[in-house]
């Protein structure tokens, strides 16, 4: 077997050329035999290490960089031993700290370094730990093999256990080996004491980017939530799918604050910071407890909880024993976040969404990007079904997302080679049925002709951006058609064209329609833009400010399926619409139902007091005709008046060509 | 810092108070003609607090065989001194219930609260001691004087909590050192001005003392049912460390090695019904 190689460079720099050569010589005579050590050699070896430990243990600023030093350390005086360090938690229990990363990687690539968890187990159950926290120091041989056990503590603390295994280890080495595990203790008392004010921990913070203290974990956490980093989540996952347990899944949960950008823009970064901080805190201790681990079937040491993403944490779950567990353990999280935050002398209701998702072994798939992938969908259908709810991803969700992908290679290949078609619906003043216009409809068909309802491609469209290029086609065909039926000396009637949410939440919008109409030479005053609530609730602001600058281009902007949205007055109250488009919903019941009745009316009313035109949507019947010609509704649609026809047909009955 | 910790002392009367149906209650069983009719009177009129009472009346904190189904027949099957603590305990726990707090969840303060209350009881049950209702208060109410913390001083309790958690410092002292005061002193002065019996102060003052003096049986028996319950990671009233073990507080329980298997056994198959009895609607 190869002899490892110590870090020898870091620790020995200041060593004399011959010191180095008797600390190399120690090194070859105590892994050759094991016995045979020569007295001065050694204590030359075991001065030297503790002369440059002790400069060095003082200049620690971490419990980390303390732990790779005293890890170093053990290796110059007893190169073959496994080493390992098991530190105290915040709350007494001992554990296995993690493997410092970088510096030592070459050493660590060695499995032989390290002691495995089993070995802390023995050594625990054995009561050796016990003893040596009570001792100092404890040695034991066990299976031809001699370990020796050292406390690190002050007499405020017992900061953790060091344990070093080896064939033989000399009892000359004890005492550099405690003295040793002394000067750590030192060093990570000195590091743990509390400091006084907040303003000193700023301070540290800003000298030390990483957070400085790394106390329980070896590998550095998010500063802000103290929470491990994605990279750390993802390996832990990738660890859990690599030995799958029969019987057992893997588990990941996704959480999001919803709408937590707005806690950002409306109260600020640093109160954002700090929800997101106690949002970690509860997060974890929630998962402290037995009662969550039992319902789950884990120990604490099958968890991981992140920072997964700006406001998304993350949890892997590694032996669950069903994915169905997660969903009572997600609303109990949710009970501890539904509170609501005591945060800068104010009251916080926030919600949160959380996507759930578990593969076990049997499965094909077993990859962390694809679990992650669909702990992400089921997320997106949490936000999508209204937020404040948890989902547990279903694999049948894959067959949708085929079907999504089908629909937007369809949409790409139309866009190609023009597959989309215009329909108009005509729409009728009220009181003499005379044609005001019309709106336009996007249709789309398969290639064997069978039309797909834009309720199954818009919501792809928006999803994948499609929208904005299928947005500027319908704006190019519709402007078209308007030149070529007007050199037809058709009536110049005006058309609805109905723009989506991101449209509306884009900057240069009005720009972008001015320009293309003025390509083609068609007047502004031809094109009403409709826009539905939920559009304008996307980007608020944005969308106020686009609304103006294209009525001020001269287009008018009508409020689509007015009523159905959940801040109906609201969009009113700030914004200048051109007209009201009521709801179908608002016009089925008509004129029986008394209710509808009465709102109808209404929305007729208000809209004229603010000096808009209103529109009824979705008229069926005569006596929905009927009823709101007595009620002064400006304008009608529907299958009762007309239903969407092609161009053609369009120009033929309705523009009375030929 | 001392003008820190007098300011907060003053604010005090800016948390809610306990209502007054607690005081109306405790009156009516005092009263020379008292009983238990008069007493269910009083509390029938508060509808929601007469609901959860019957509700931890039949939680297994009381463990009872047959299910108690009036305010009276509870009152009578757990008698009127173990009433009145029932009433003063759902009282506190309803009044802050549902006050957000910041990195610490109301309910899992709460839990960490009942849990020392089972904990504690559990213990007093293996010492013999009868009446052991009164350990279950003494637990539910030991860290009380967090909440005011939390409530009044939640920027520095946020930075104690970051430095508990990154330094691995101990609470305690963090608040005396941020706040000059700490959660043991501000309970004790909290329970006097609810007086409430003085025990309760006691316990909520000195559930932290280590050294070497005449401490009350359940000052001593809180004391190791918050280790208990710490060790056990129920619930959290904001600590993540084990608090130290006072040998004097030990000795004082009389507690042995032996009973703490039988104890935990019992708290944590119990707690998780009284926290719902307690906590859900």
């Amino acid at each position: 077997m190869p002899l490892p190689r110590p870090p020898l460079q870091s620790l020995t720099d200041s060593l004399t050329d011959s010191l180095t050569d008797s600390l190399a010589e120690s090194l070859t005579d105590t892994s050759s035999t094991g016995s045979a050590l020569q007295t001065p050699r050694l204590s030359a070896l075991a001065f030297a290490v503790l002369r440059l430990a002790i400069g060095r243990f003082d200049a620690c600023a971490s419990t980390q960089a303390t732990q790779s030093l005293l890890q170093e350390a053990s290796r110059l005086l007893l190169p073959q031993a496994r080493f390992g360090l098991m530190q105290r938690d915040i709350d007494g229990c001992l554990e296995l700290a993690e493997e410092p990363a970088e510096e030592l990687a070459t050493v660590i690539a060695d499995p032989v370094a390290t002691i495995s968890p089993e070995d802390i187990e023995h050594a625990i159950e054995s009561g050796w730990v016990a003893a040596a926290i009570k001792q100092g120091l404890h040695r034991v041989s066990w299976r031809g093999e001699t370990w020796v056990l050292a406390r690190l503590a002050s007499p405020r603390f017992v900061h953790a256990v060091a344990i070093w295994i080896r064939a033989e280890i000399p009892a000359l080495l004890h005492q550099p080996l405690l003295a040793m595990a002394d000067l750590a203790a030192l060093a990570l008392d000195r590091l743990t004491e509390a400091p006084a004010l907040a303003a000193e921990q700023k301070r540290h913070r800003e000298t030390h980017p990483f957070g400085g203290h790394a106390t329980r974990a070896v590998t550095a956490t998010d500063p802000l939530t103290g929470l491990a980093q994605r990279a750390q989540f993802v390996q832990v996952l990738k660890q859990a799918l690599a030995k799958p347990a029969v019987g057992q899944s893997v588990g990941v949960m996704l959480l999001n604050i919803d709408g937590f950008h707005r806690v950002n823009k409306e109260l600020g970064y640093a109160v954002g910071d700090q929800i997101l901080r106690s949002f970690a805190h509860r997060l974890e201790s929630v998962f402290r407890s037995p009662y969550v681990l039992q319902a789950l079937g884990i120990v604490s040491s099958d968890l991981c909880v992140a920072r997964t993403g700006a406001d998304e944490l993350g949890i892997v779950v590694a032996q669950l024993r069903a994915p169905d567990d997660l969903l009572g353990v997600a609303g109990e999280v949710q009970q501890h976040l539904a509170e609501g935050f005591f945060q800068g002398a104010q009251r916080l209701y926030l919600s949160v969404s959380i996507g759930l998702a578990a593969v076990s072994p049997s499965e094909e798939d077993l990859s962390a990007e694809s679990l992650l992938r669909s702990a992400d969908s089921a997320l997106k259908r949490a936000k999508s079904l209204g937020r404040n709810r948890f989902v547990l991803y279903d694999p049948v969700w894959g067959e949708s997302g085929v079907l999504h992908l089908r629909i937007e290679s369809l949409m790409h290949q139309a866009l190609q080679d023009n597959g989309f078609r215009l329909h108009y619906q005509p729409l009728f003043r009220v009181a003499d049925l005379a044609l005001v216009g019309a709106e336009v409809l996007l249709r789309l068909s398969t290639s064997d002709g069978v039309p797909v309802p834009p309720s199954s491609f818009i919501p792809v469209a928006e999803s994948t951006g499609q929208i904005v290029e299928i947005s500027d086609w319908v704006l190019h065909r519709l402007c078209q058609q308007i030149r070529q039926w007007d050199r037809q000396g058709l009536p110049a009637v005006p058309f609805s064209v109905n723009l989506s949410a991101i449209e509306f939440s884009q900057e240069d919008l009005s720009q972008r329609l001015s320009k293309i109409l003025s390509q083609h030479q068609v007047s502004p005053s031809r094109m009403h833009l409709e826009v539905t609530e939920t559009a304008i609730t996307r980007d608020e602001s944005q969308a106020v400010a686009n609304i103006n600058a294209l009525r001020a281009d001269g287009f008018e902007v009508w409020l689509d399926d007015f009523g159905t949205g959940y801040s109906s007055l609201k969009s009113l109250k700030n914004v200048c619409f051109s007209g009201i488009k009521i709801d179908r919903e608002f016009v089925a019941d008509l004129p029986a139902h008394a209710n509808t009745a009465v709102i109808a009316q209404s929305i007729i009313e208000i809209a004229r007091n603010l000096g808009c035109s209103v529109v009824a949507e979705g008229i069926e019947e005569p006596a929905q005709l009927e009823f709101l010609r007595l009620r002064h509704c400006d304008i009608g649609q529907g299958f009762h008046l007309g239903r969407p026809v092609s161009p053609q047909d369009f120009e033929h009955r309705y523009l009375g060509a030929g | 810092m001392k003008a820190r910790a007098d300011r907060l002392l003053d604010r005090l009367n800016e948390l809610p108070s306990l209502p007054a149906i607690y005081y109306q209650a405790r009156e009516a069983l005092v009263r020379p003609e008292g009983s238990l009719e008069s007493m269910a009177r009083v509390l029938e009129a508060d509808l929601s607090l007469s609901a959860r009472l019957l509700r931890v009346a039949n939680s297994a904190l009381y463990g009872l065989v047959s299910k108690v189904d009036s305010l009276t027949h509870a009152l009578a099957v757990i008698g009127t001194e173990e009433a009145h603590r029932i009433v003063l305990a759902t009282s506190v726990v309803s009044v802050f219930r549902d006050i957000p707090l910041g990195a610490v969840s109301m309910r899992s303060f709460w839990e960490h609260s009942i849990a020392t209350g089972v904990a504690s009881r559990a213990i007093a049950r293996r010492l013999g001691q009868t009446e052991v209702e009164r350990f279950y208060l003494a637990g539910l109410l030991h860290d009380i004087g967090r909440l005011p913390l939390y409530l009044l001083e939640p920027d520095a309790m946020g930075q104690a909590l970051q430095a508990h958690r990154e330094h691995r410092a101990d609470l305690l002292t963090l608040e005396a050192q941020i706040l000059g005061i700490t959660h043991t002193d501000v309970g004790a002065l909290l329970l006097e001005k609810w007086q409430i019996p003085r025990v309760y102060c006691e316990v909520a003052g000195r559930h932290h003392d280590l050294a070497e003096d005449d401490y009350c049986l359940e000052t001593s028996i809180t004391h190791i049912a918050d280790i208990i319950t710490n060790s056990l990671r129920i619930g959290s009233s904001g600590t993540r460390a084990v608090p130290v073990l006072s040998d004097a507080q030990w000795q004082r329980s009389g507690l042995e090695i032996e009973d703490l298997r039988p104890v935990v056994d019992l708290t944590l198959s119990t707690t998780k019904d009284v926290v719902s009895a307690f906590l859900e609607s």
